[in-house]
């Protein structure tokens, strides 16, 4: 047979808070129930030990002084009524704060898929051999439709240390003195494809992918 | 303080008498304080939720009915006050704003007299403040105010069973609180 045992009485019935049929019952329990007579005894404690800790004191002359302070806090209300306005407290306030909030994540640098084009773009520079990227170098030179933007960025990836280090690389800026390539030989690839706007690097990846780089 | 009752005093605010609603005050503001206290666990916070509930007070009495009795329609401000203080207490303690703009307590309290402060709450108010919040405002509204399952059902929007069992448990937990304390001190 399940016991239904009698707990949740007990702080109650400790306390002589509990009706009569309640106490009864409980009284009838106790006797054959021994869980819930060591329930009882801890709770006993636990009430005799609440009893002998009193709440904190009360500063002398505390509650005098309510009163006067209640007006003062009234009176500030009054002063900011448009404050108070539910309206205000519980939607435009916070609709502001969210907005401060959102604005200042959109600040943060994340990943947007706009940006995976530089990705691709450095994924081109590692990947590519360096006669391959000498190649490509060597198309723009001969290629004057270019513009010299792209060309810029062109110098950008091959100023890695790889590329500017190799022979191909070397006889092609050679063959070019005044090429503005030079200008950026010695400015890493990451860092220039770092500072380029989405839109050249969109103009640049497609050019590589005419080119078959990619 | 007169002997007039609080319906005729409400009244008399209602048709402008600013010192009936001071009456008022007088005559509640020791009960709600210690229902503040009860909750918040310490005089300077129960001394903010008891300003602000007599000020809600004043801005909502003129609507008071008189559906219930003026102490109960008070009584459930200020558990209504106290736990949206602790709520926030517990956000703030989340985000611990304090700690990361290095504010000083409201009353520019050194953190020494914020600790000493902590040291003096009674071990009962510590113990308490652990409860999760329903326990702890089913023990209070039933220990210390002594009111029936029916009216803190009736204030908490909540049925009555979950109540016993609220109360017990939180009963319990004091009891071991109280004790732990002891045999460590």
């Amino acid at each position: 047979m399940r016991i239904e045992h009698v707990s949740f009485l007990l702080p109650d019935f400790i306390r002589g808070s509990l009706g009569r049929d309640d106490t009864a019952r409980v009284e009838t329990h106790l006797r054959v129930c021994t869980v819930c007579r060591s329930e009882l005894e801890e709770l006993s404690n636990a009430f005799g030990s609440i009893a002998d800790h009193s709440t904190g004191d009360v500063p002398k002359g505390y509650f005098p002084s309510i009163l006067p302070r209640i007006r003062e806090r009234l009176d500030r209300r009054r002063s900011t009524p448009w404050i108070q306005h539910p309206l205000v407290s519980r939607i435009v306030l916070p609709l502001g704060a969210a907005i401060i909030v959102a604005a200042l994540v959109w600040q943060i640098p994340v990943y947007r898929p706009s940006a995976g084009n530089q990705y691709q773009l450095s994924a081109v520079v590692d990947s590519a051999t360096p006669e391959e990227m000498a190649e490509i170098m060597q198309a723009n030179v001969s290629n004057h439709d270019l513009n010299s933007f792209n060309n810029a960025i062109m110098s950008g990836v091959l100023a890695d240390e790889r590329f500017v280090n190799s022979e191909l690389v070397r006889e092609a800026l050679a063959s070019e003195p005044t090429s503005p390539f030079n200008v950026y030989a010695d400015v890493s690839s990451q860092q220039f494809l770092d500072d380029l706007h989405e839109s050249d690097v969109d103009d640049v990846l497609q050019k590589l992918g005419t080119m078959g780089a990619l | 303080m007169s002997d007039r009752s609080d319906e005729e005093l409400v009244r008399l605010f209602q048709h402008g008498s600013e010192s009936a609603f001071n009456e008022l005050v007088l005559r509640y503001q020791e009960k709600i304080y210690w229902v503040a206290r009860r909750f918040s666990k310490s005089h300077d916070n129960a001394d903010d939720i008891t300003q602000e509930v007599f000020c809600k007070m004043y801005e909502s009495l003129k609507d008071f009915r008189g559906d219930s009795s003026l102490y109960t329609w008070l009584y459930r401000i200020a558990v209504n006050v106290s736990l949206n203080f602790l709520r926030r207490q517990k956000v703030r303690e989340f985000l611990r704003i304090d700690e990361m703009f290095e504010i000083e307590s409201p009353e520019g309290e050194s953190p020494d007299v914020v600790f000493e402060k902590n040291e003096q709450q009674s071990l009962i108010e510590q113990a308490v403040a652990t409860l999760p919040e329903k326990q702890k405002t089913v023990f209070v509204m039933r220990y210390y105010e002594e009111m029936s399952y029916e009216e803190i059902a009736a204030i908490l929007k909540t049925s009555v069973g979950g109540l016993k069992a609220n109360y017990f448990h939180a009963t319990r937990k004091i009891g071991e609180y109280i004790r732990r304390a002891h045999r460590t001190r």
